[in-house]
């Protein structure tokens, strides 16, 4: 008996021991060579902490929100999670307050100043910024040479609407491209255009959605004519096709996304690639957005957890990896880091989130904005399908959000 | 002695029933009723349940346009592929019944798409009827016509989601009406052509009525199966266009997890666990009745 209790004991203290010496973290994945990235990193922190274990469970992007859902409902949230701007809005209560771990304003001086306010809630810190994303227009460059356009290159040629609608005209019939824009099904890609336009989705106080306006109107109407002109292959927003897939084979000759493609583009050999600045309507502006990493309060190693984020998020760590990775490191000293064969495109990212309105990523930091995503979605396909017109679609954007907010 | 046989004899069958009463409570009862309880509050995943709201997500269910669409898409797809599935299974298991080589191998080849994941038959499907990438647009165009918007317009794609759906789930029907046709005897066969039926009346004068309780299981099976449907469905078409082919399994799931809102979602889960319930009663008391 005596025995029993014994080893009972040793199980017991072990148990608590290695608990303590093991982070979990959740990690999504893009790109293929994202998790091959991850793992050298993780070995050198094991390396670097004797004694402590880190255990990834890697998720495509489309499961983590889920994942992440049913862990903190479940109350076995993991210790750390790579989570993208909607998350960390949406994960806010839930999230472990790293200001009882380091100093709040040297911390957050670290980083660009545009993803501070995703991570700050008053005095608490939710997460920790690992990069920064921005929506942006891929182009097939031999496409375009064979249609003979001229594409701008820089922030002082930038097209306006109505010239990248005849540039999308004339690469569809001057190409071998068979279509002349591919389009991410989000309403994230979507506001690309509504901000250039002018519009936007929450006022200053964020308690008020402010959608229905002639801006975004106009933007909600240029976006359903690039459908209706057949500049965007319908199956994109109607069927779930892939948009991605039809620009890497080198059937479209443009792909609205965002700067977290470059390593999953790197591996294109059929046609030279190149980012050109987004066309501007009423001001030029593109979506910022992030990656970050953040703890959950109620994990098993919350100290782990805060050692482990400060630090990926650290300069020794966080510009190699963002390096490697080739995405914009969320790091204030990492101004002029350079990327090798991406410098250009990513000079142009870094232009158009120069120019980007502050409100832009407020409005994407309000926890409506990710509970309204799909939401907002479904009114513009119903746009799309003829189904209602922009003006309604907006109007009951704006109904739905402000139900939200309230 | 007696006393402690008469024991082991009462409580031996309770222990051998134990581990699968106490797996089905907890995976299936606990569950069902953490649903059920959760479809009376308000809350989310991660702050939990909020407030007590008794009623107030049915009565939400009442005029929520989504869900009332969902549930008669659901409605139409049930129809629609349960009378494809019963029609086109009969038909295979009347030409496949015979036990030759041929018949074998042609059986294997319809069961085949059972076997599959319904990912691989979504995957499949879109990949032939993609509106701008599909095989059979390609050959279309290639051929000099037009390309048809399989999954961008409204009816194509829903006649699209009912065919794909019927290709997956006719072999098994086929099997169970192969072996319903199996119990008919061949002596009425024998005795009706002596009689001077012709196979028509052959057909609708003995298969059929002998074969109704075996029909009536398949009917009962692909209704309850079809309301369940899901994942072909999500691959194929992502309920698109717009919400055309969403049935209320992808509106349950769409409420739970990206609007974020498991409660509400729970209230439509029960509304579908009352229908498959009633056609579960059915198909129980039609099994007992036979």
């Amino acid at each position: 008996m005596k025995k029993i209790v014994f080893w009972l004991f040793v199980v017991l203290v072990s148990s608590i021991v290695l608990a303590r010496g093991e982070i979990q973290v959740v990690w999504f994945t893009e790109a293929p060579t994202e998790q091959a990235i991850f793992e050298r990193y993780v070995k050198m922190y094991e390396e670097a902490n004797p004694g402590t274990r880190v255990e990834v469970t890697y998720v495509p992007f489309q499961q983590l929100t889920q994942k992440l859902q049913l862990m903190v409902a479940g109350n076995t949230p993991p210790d750390v999670a790579r989570v993208v701007t909607a998350n960390i809005a949406e994960f806010d209560r839930v999230a472990l307050d790293l200001s009882t771990f380091v100093d709040s304003t040297s911390f957050l001086n670290q980083f660009l100043p545009s993803q501070v306010p995703f991570v700050r809630r008053g005095s608490r810190i939710i997460g920790a910024p690992l990069d920064v994303t921005a929506n942006g227009i891929f182009y097939n460059k031999d496409c375009f040479a064979e249609a003979g356009i001229r594409v701008p290159t820089n922030s002082l040629n930038v097209w306006t609407w109505e010239q990248w609608r005849e540039a999308l005209n004339r690469v569809r019939n001057n190409s071998k491209c068979r279509f002349a824009l591919s389009y991410d099904f989000t309403t994230h890609r979507f506001s690309t255009l509504l901000y250039a336009a002018g519009g936007r989705f929450i006022d200053d106080s964020g308690k008020q959605f402010v959608v229905d306006s002639q801006n975004s109107l106009r933007a909600l109407t240029f976006f359903s004519e690039l459908f209706r002109d057949g500049f965007i292959p319908r199956g994109q927003w109607l069927s779930n096709d892939d948009p991605s897939t039809l620009f890497r084979s080198g059937l479209s000759a443009m792909y609205m996304s965002g700067n977290w493609n470059l390593a999953q583009f790197a591996q294109i050999s059929g046609f030279r690639w190149g980012v050109m600045p987004l066309p501007r309507d009423r001001i030029r502006s593109t979506v910022p957005g992030g990656k970050f990493v953040m703890g959950f309060r109620e994990s098993k190693n919350p100290a782990g957890a805060a050692r482990f984020i400060q630090w990926i998020t650290s300069k020794e760590i966080n510009l190699p990896f963002s390096r490697d990775n080739m995405v914009l490191s969320a790091r204030r000293d990492a101004k002029g880091m350079k990327y090798g064969q991406f410098d250009d495109a990513i000079a142009v990212f870094q232009s158009d989130l120069s120019v980007t309105p502050a409100y832009v990523g407020r409005d994407w930091s309000n926890p409506a904005m990710a509970r309204l995503n799909t939401f907002i979605r479904g009114e513009i396909v119903k746009v799309l399908l003829g189904q209602q017109t922009p003006k309604q679609a907006l109007e009951a954007i704006q109904a739905e959000g402000n139900r939200l907010l309230r | 002695m007696i006393v402690g046989y008469r024991f082991s004899k009462k409580v031996i069958p309770y222990l051998f029933v134990a581990p699968n009463t106490l797996i089905f409570g907890v995976f299936v009862i606990l569950p069902m009723f953490y649903g059920l309880l959760y479809s009376f509050y308000e809350g989310t995943f991660i702050e939990g349940l909020e407030r007590f709201t008794g009623l107030e997500n049915y009565q939400r269910l009442l005029r929520d346009q989504a869900f009332i669409s969902s549930l008669v898409h659901t409605f139409a797809y049930v129809v629609a592929v349960v009378s494809l599935v019963v029609m086109f299974s009969l038909m295979l298991a009347l030409a496949l019944r015979a036990s030759s080589m041929g018949s074998a191998l042609a059986r294997i080849g319809f069961y085949l798409p059972v076997i599959l994941s319904p990912v691989v038959v979504g995957v499949a499907w879109r990949w032939m009827f993609s509106s701008d990438l599909g095989v059979i647009n390609g050959v279309l165009v290639s051929m000099g016509h037009s390309p048809i918007p399989w999954l961008t317009d409204i009816n194509w794609a829903r006649a699209v989601v009912v065919l794909a759906s019927v290709w997956a789930m006719t072999g098994f029907y086929m099997v169970i009406f192969i072996g319903g046709l199996n119990t008919i005897p061949s002596e009425l066969y024998q005795a009706a052509e002596v009689d001077g039926a012709n196979s028509t009346q052959q057909f609708w004068k003995i298969t059929l009525p002998l074969l109704a309780p075996t029909t009536l299981l398949v009917t009962i099976l692909a209704t309850i199966n079809s309301f369940k449907a899901f994942e072909i469905i999500l691959v194929l078409t992502n309920g698109g266009p717009g919400d055309a082919t969403r049935l209320l399994v992808q509106n349950i799931y769409q409420t739970a997890f990206d609007a974020s809102n498991p409660t509400y979602a729970s209230a439509q889960s029960v509304v579908l666990f009352s229908v498959l319930m009633l056609l579960t009663f059915w198909q129980l008391r039609i099994t007992r009745e036979d």
